[in-house]
């Protein structure tokens, strides 16, 4: 180093870092307590005087644009309790798909219980009987030596029923739910079979009634 | 006629959906806020409206398509994230476009466009307490007012607000203080003057 910036070096090394302010050690000593976060009387009352003003309302057109943008999402009222869009909006979907691929589907059911059932002796219970699933499998499984390998419920139409008033005065939606399950199974070979069974349920899902 | 009553509300009642209504209920209850820290973390009002409608998009895409994780609590701490980082990327992309421009004059138009679009509700409080906040507010640093706008008009505590802004809730909390005492003194002095009646 130069002697200057000896020299420089030297009366650099006489300033002492400023003390901290009183606000600062306060600030400090409140965030290692972990209080920080926890506001005083007058810091709270400033909020409730300040919340009292309200956030200007989004203009009506404004509104109808974003409203648009959740046509056709369910609303997830909490985990168990979800509102689905109009039921309209399905047949339409439904409607696209030509008519021989449901048949084409209803062809591969009769084959694939086909395929499970025994060439010779008495007949088994069938699984086109209308039967508890478990019953079902474990009839199937005996029979062609079938492992259940999945279980699925495919949602096909939700419908809005109409409106429904119950005892204590709360107005409720009838929905009615249309679903198809379906049962993998898989034989020794490794092979696997779809069985398609189609079902409906009801549900009440409260309403408004402004 | 008054039996025809009844069935105009029944048919009025059907034409909205559970989940049309429910977001409805929602946007009108959430949608202020979130327009008022859009319109806080842009430039103009119709900034923040395109703002706050792409940030709703993104949360519909995420809920359509199932990658949305979590419940109905979590939507509003993803909107401001997603407000915030939309701000951000528009901020750039207005000053590229500036410095292309070299046009000074659209902020000032901008800025008269928006004293027709107050932050504020008139009806809440008085219109000279309203404009005295809004005028401080935007006299405020910005990292103190984003944080401001999040606790007390968004409701949200400090852990959301440092998660949305990417800082450690003591940093969030110290600038709320901060904020909160700038403003303070500066509606105070307004007060003083008699500008303001609070």
């Amino acid at each position: 180093m130069t002697p200057d910036q000896t020299s420089l070096e030297a009366e650099l090394r006489e300033l002492r870092a400023a003390t901290l302010d009183d606000a600062l050690l306060h600030r400090l000593e409140a965030a290692s307590e972990g209080t920080l976060t926890e506001l005083s009387r007058d810091e709270m009352r400033l909020e409730n005087l300040l919340r009292a003003t309200r956030p200007a309302a989004i203009a009506p057109d404004h509104m109808a644009q974003l409203q648009a943008i959740f046509s056709g999402i369910p609303f997830s009222v909490n985990e168990k309790i979800v509102l689905f869009p109009k039921a309209n909006a399905s047949p339409r979907a439904a409607a696209k798909r030509p008519m021989w691929a449901a048949a084409a589907a209803v062809a591969l059911v009769g084959a694939a219980t086909a395929l499970m059932m025994p060439a010779n002796g008495p007949q088994p219970d069938t699984i086109s009987r209308s039967a508890p699933p478990a019953a079902r499998v474990a009839t199937s499984t005996a029979a062609g030596n079938l492992v259940p390998a999945g279980f699925d419920r495919g949602v096909n139409k939700v419908s809005d029923e109409g409106f429904v008033w119950k005892n204590n005065n709360q107005p409720h939606r009838l929905m009615r739910l249309e679903f198809t399950d379906r049962v993998t199974f898989k034989d020794q070979f490794g092979r696997t079979y779809q069985v398609e069974q189609p079902g409906n349920r009801y549900m009440l899902v409260p309403d408004r009634a402004d | 006629m008054d039996e025809e009553e009844p069935m105009a509300t029944m048919s009025a009642i059907s034409e909205q959906s559970p989940a049309a209504s429910a977001w409805r209920e929602w946007l009108q209850a959430n949608g202020p806020k979130l327009l008022l820290f859009a319109r806080q973390q842009s430039r103009s009002h119709e900034d923040a409206k395109d703002i706050l409608q792409d940030s709703l998009v993104k949360l519909v895409g995420k809920l359509r398509t199932g990658e949305f994780v979590g419940g109905q609590e979590s939507w509003m701490p993803y909107i401001y994230t997603t407000i915030r980082r939309l701000a951000i990327d528009l901020s750039r992309r207005n000053d590229r476009r500036k410095r292309r421009e070299d046009n000074v004059s659209l902020d000032a138009e901008a800025e008269q466009f928006d004293s027709f679009h107050p932050w504020f509700e008139s009806e809440s409080s008085d219109d000279e307490t309203r404009q005295q906040l809004e005028e401080r507010l935007k006299e405020l640093p910005a990292k103190f007012s984003e944080v401001i706008i999040m606790k007390i008009w968004g409701e949200r505590t400090f852990a959301e607000i440092g998660e949305s802004l990417e800082i450690s809730q003591n940093t969030a909390a110290s600038r709320y203080r901060y904020g909160l005492e700038a403003l303070k003194r500066s509606l105070g002095g307004a007060r003083r003057r008699g500008d303001l009646s609070i």
